[in-house]
């Protein structure tokens, strides 16, 4: 519904930055401070009573306005720590706001302006080359209309009205979803740049170049959190497109990565792609049992490290659907370099509790468990869900630490309720997953930036560390900055703030109706007006 | 393209035999509806909004 004013070609790999409502790139000058952006004239926003009758053309404003909205603090804007510390006067704003109760739309930002009625500028305290990201970051610049906002007020967030493709025309919460046309979009055609050896790419590029976006009139979600029950509305032909299969039924839908032939006869495709996504185990570095910089912490937490298989994982959990992750960024982002190699995923036993002896955590009592090197009592909490698959994590890493005469616990807790004590640095041991939100490795390496408060849970504060992010936020992407990348990966394999385990392998599968599909490794890029439905294709159950 | 064009002569011809069929040009093109299930339910619209951390165990 809504538009940034730059997306992602929908073919391009490594990923693209592409104008969606902008004319061009953006010119980013200033040694990477300032970026100005060109609107294109002639877009539109969906009718709505807001716009008194009258056709709204979506001009800079809007994304000044937009922008401006993640500062308001009665918006509770979740992306604000992109924008606050980086833009200037942007503190300063959201100071103000947070004095006086009140943000004023009107007060002018310097980082933050109009030069003409297409075109907008901001503009950062220091060079930072990976920000361009955030033009293509919905949650961060898409253009919502003032008008709209302050019309509908609190219940401006179930009535969306943006400039996209497509409207909300039916919502029940929790169950379904209803988008159609929307008639005021402006003209786009289907292009895109899928690489040469892109045999799907190139197939979906012939096929739709040219065709007049969006393909399709309506766009029908229904919520099924259930895996089975999402599983098996594919099976009986009620959905188009499975986007996710469920791990659980991986042997069963493409047993040794091949679709099963039952599917298969039925002009079922898939494509399995390895998501931007790092899953690891963080600890908590203010704890004090597993927390520290000193060397008999890093010894526990690099001991505790050595005792997971993450094979286990993949093979047992992941039913195959993984890889083992060398770095805490993914394959397919900028900085990201296949010949690379770290020993995160080690997995010795041996060398486990031989550095557990040589730091003194011993088993004086001999009951099995080994205790502090003060002689002092030693517990693992480890956090976790009751849902599956978390059960099997909790059994797979207690025979580890087992292993190793480490004693764990588990703590159950509700995902959000976790979340909740691990922002407040309570979580002592807990096992996550990340998705990337943009194409490049900084989208985690922040995350292990001391001064990032809000989404550094592991509360990692490393000097060396912060040092080298802070020099690569000043680099555009270049083999430069990726060595220095490498260098972060290895402090973080040294101290082991993050258990990093693996990479995951997402596959979808859909029905023969269903033409140009691909999965976006972002999985934030909404793909619906670059596909089509063939109604002259061989039906299933429903249809 | 081909199944759309034989639809759209079918309703000229009905509409000969009986006019009052409706076979009106809305009518007579099938709608294209992708179908598909969202693992977790949208809580706002508000792009500003929308959540930081999702779930991915």
């Amino acid at each position: 519904m809504f538009e940034a004013p730059y997306t992602y070609d929908y073919l391009a790999r490594p990923l693209k930055l592409k104008p969606e409502t902008a004319a061009g790139l953006p010119e980013v000058t200033d040694g990477g401070r300032t970026y100005t952006i060109h609107i294109r004239p002639g877009i539109y926003f969906a009718d709505d009573p807001a716009f008194g009758g009258k056709k709204r053309e979506l001009v800079a404003a809007d994304y000044v306005y937009s922008l401006k909205r993640l500062l308001d603090p009665k918006v509770r804007a979740s992306q604000i720590a992109e924008i606050e510390p980086y833009v200037l006067g942007a503190e300063e704003a959201a100071a103000r706001a947070r004095k006086a109760n009140h943000f004023d739309y009107d007060a002018p930002i310097e980082g933050i302006r109009t030069l003409d009625r297409y075109t907008y500028q901001v503009r950062l305290k220091d060079p930072l080359y990976v920000f361009i990201y955030n033009f293509a970051d919905c949650r961060i610049q898409c253009a919502v209309a003032r008008e709209v906002v302050e019309k509908y007020g609190d219940d401006f967030s179930s009535h969306p009205v943006g400039t996209g493709p497509w409207r909300l025309t039916f919502w029940k919460r929790s169950s379904k979803m209803v988008f159609e046309r929307n008639p005021n979009y402006r003209e786009e055609h289907f292009d895109a740049q899928p690489n040469a050896d892109d045999a799907r790419g190139q197939e979906i590029l012939a096929r739709l170049k040219g065709r007049r976006m969006p393909m399709i009139d309506r766009v029908e979600i229904s919520i099924v959190e259930e895996t089975q029950p999402r599983w098996l509305s594919f099976l009986n032909g009620e959905m188009d497109l499975l986007w996710l299969v469920p791990e659980e039924f991986a042997y069963q839908a493409f047993p040794n990565n091949k679709l099963a032939p039952s599917l298969a006869k039925r002009g079922i495709e898939m494509q399995q792609l390895p998501a931007l996504e790092v899953t690891y185990a963080y600890f908590n570095m203010l704890d004090p049992v597993v927390g520290g910089y000193t060397p008999e912490k890093v010894a526990l937490r690099r001991a505790i490290s050595l005792s997971y298989k993450v094979q286990d994982e993949i093979s047992i959990i992941r039913k195959g659907q993984a890889i083992p992750a060398d770095t805490p960024y993914s394959p397919g982002v900028a900085g990201y370099d296949p010949d690379f190699h770290t020993s995160a995923n080690e997995y010795d036993l041996p060398k486990a509790k031989a550095l557990l002896d040589m730091y003194g955590y011993l088993d004086r009592n001999h009951d099995g468990y080994r205790e502090m090197p003060d002689g002092s009592p030693l517990t693992i909490h480890m956090w976790s869900t009751p849902a599956p698959p978390d059960p099997q994590y909790d059994e797979l890493w207690k025979r580890s630490l087992d292993d190793i005469g480490v004693r764990l616990e588990i703590v159950k807790g509700k995902w959000p309720d976790i979340l909740k004590a691990a922002r407040q640095a309570k979580v002592q041991f807990w096992k996550l997953g990340g998705s990337a939100s943009s194409p490049d490795a900084d989208t985690w390496l922040t995350a292990l930036y001391g001064p990032n408060r809000e989404g550094n849970l592991a509360k990692f504060d490393l000097p060396a560390y912060n040092k080298l992010y802070e020099q690569a936020r000043t680099m555009p992407d270049s083999p430069e900055r990726t060595r220095i990348y490498q260098q972060m990966t290895k402090l973080v394999v040294s101290y082991v703030p993050w258990r990093v385990n693996t990479h995951r392998i997402r596959t979808s599968m859909w029905y023969p109706q269903l033409v140009g599909f691909t999965r976006s490794p972002l999985l934030s890029f909404n793909f619906w007006k670059y596909v089509d439905i063939d109604l002259g294709a061989p039906t299933v159950a429903s249809r | 393209m081909s199944a759309m064009g034989s639809f759209r002569n079918a309703c000229a011809y009905l509409a000969v035999l009986a006019a009052a069929l409706a076979c009106a040009p809305a009518a007579a093109q099938p709608q294209k509806v992708l179908r598909y299930a969202f693992e977790i339910a949208e809580t706002n619209f508000d792009p500003t909004r929308s959540a930081t951390s999702t779930r991915t165990s």
